[in-house]
């Protein structure tokens, strides 16, 4: 595959959308505080995480379709994480350890497709991020003391928060790439 | 003491420790040390206050939260809503020690150096770190064109991340250009104008710290 080669373009296209998103990875923290404090008074903090989830994990599947290379997604999400933590994102090194985690997961979706089909992978990926997002978050957040029931609805809603945010949105984004035709100079 | 890589790994290390053990009194002596860690390295008491500040609400609700909906009795529920609670409070502190003594351009230049990664793809990203002040603007100007056409583009819009990326397509085809008229050669052999080696010493202190918080999981269960 011709598609493995990195450019030094690519590799500085692949730190802009990684720095895009740190910026609003870093613009979401005081976001996710606001929600977090309105579930606190109602003792559901827990959720505030899968709700947001998805704004999270935007940079790695646009990433993989932009740059259409294997790898992009798990790097592009660790560059978005390393710049969040950089700009002053309060979750500091836990930001790297969850940048790799959910670059990793959504990496894991094209993976599957072998990195041939880049529409379903967004799909994929989408599911396949959930489930290694949360069994991280399973592990970090001490997932473990919830009930049963409690656990299913948390996954469902980190499900729907990824699903939206990392892949409607984000194949919405790829629609309007499609469109203006700007990728096509991608494999010169 | 460490170079800019060891006090990555000895930060990753940590909060892997951190994530995956459940120790309250472990969490409580390591965010006694790294506050006087930082404040003893001098890190502006603004910041330090602000560490405080921020982690202030994920905490408590994080607290809140194990301790209403955790399974097991109340001093249980009680234990893991702390531990979950101060959790919080030890990762951003580790973050502040890492962030308060290294620039990112070192902490990258030392993990090319140390780990030998594409140059590629460290100056790219090297480059690209230069514009994170301009993406800001980049984000304004968007957000005051479109004013201008009657329509505000909202965070949660797709438009605004399509107008941004068309943005980094073009600064990249630009950057790359850039470097290219000054020089850089794709895959070519470079010299350093600075070295950030492994010290030797700082390998004696990332396994002084693994068997000392191993021991102190040991003795410290709770």
């Amino acid at each position: 595959m011709k598609n493995t080669q990195w450019k030094l373009r690519d590799a500085i296209l692949l730190a802009l959308i990684g720095i895009i998103f740190s910026v609003i990875y870093f613009l979401m923290d005081p976001m996710y505080q606001i929600i977090s404090g309105a579930l606190t008074t109602v003792g559901l903090q827990a959720f505030a995480g899968e709700l947001t989830i998805g704004v999270w994990m935007m940079a790695g599947p646009l990433a993989a379709y932009v740059l259409k290379k294997p790898g992009t997604a798990l790097l592009a999400e660790m560059i978005g994480a390393a710049g969040e933590m950089f700009l002053g994102g309060y979750w500091g090194v836990a930001t790297l350890l969850a940048g790799l985690i959910q670059g990793a997961g959504s990496e894991l979706g094209f993976t599957l497709t072998a990195y041939k089909n880049w529409k379903l992978g967004l799909w994929l990926s989408t599911l396949t991020g959930t489930v290694v997002t949360f069994g991280w978050q399973y592990l970090q957040s001490g997932f473990g003391n919830y009930h049963f029931g409690m656990l299913l609805l948390l996954f469902a809603v980190r499900y729907l928060s990824i699903f939206f945010f990392a892949g409607v949105l984000v194949n919405w984004i790829e629609k309007l790439l499609d469109r203006s035709k700007f990728l096509c100079t991608d494999n010169d | 003491m460490m170079n800019a890589s060891q006090r990555l790994f000895l930060a990753l290390l940590l909060s892997l420790e951190i994530v995956l053990t459940n120790s309250l009194s472990f969490n409580v002596i390591l965010l006694l040390f790294f506050n006087g860690l930082i404040l003893y390295q001098g890190l502006p008491l603004k910041r330090y206050l602000y560490c405080w500040a921020v982690g202030f609400i994920p905490a408590i609700g994080s607290f809140w939260s194990f301790y209403l909906y955790a399974q097991g009795d109340l001093s249980h529920r009680l234990h893991v809503g702390l531990v979950m609670g101060s959790r919080v409070f030890l990762l951003i502190f580790v973050g502040a020690w890492l962030l308060n003594k290294t620039k990112e351009a070192v902490l990258l230049q030392s993990l090319q150096q140390n780990l030998h990664l594409s140059n590629t793809f460290i100056y790219g990203l090297i480059a690209a770190l230069n514009f994170m002040p301009r993406f800001k603007q980049a984000f304004q100007n968007i957000q005051a064109a479109s004013q201008m056409r009657g329509v505000s583009l909202h965070w949660y819009q797709p438009t605004l991340y399509f107008k941004a990326l068309i943005q980094a397509i073009q600064w990249s085809e630009s950057l790359a250009m850039a470097m290219t008229a000054h020089g850089f050669q794709e895959g070519a052999e470079r010299s350093v104008y600075q070295t950030y080696p492994y010290k030797k010493v700082g390998f004696a202190w990332l396994a002084l710290v693994l068997i000392l918080t191993i021991g102190l999981l040991r003795l410290l269960p709770y």
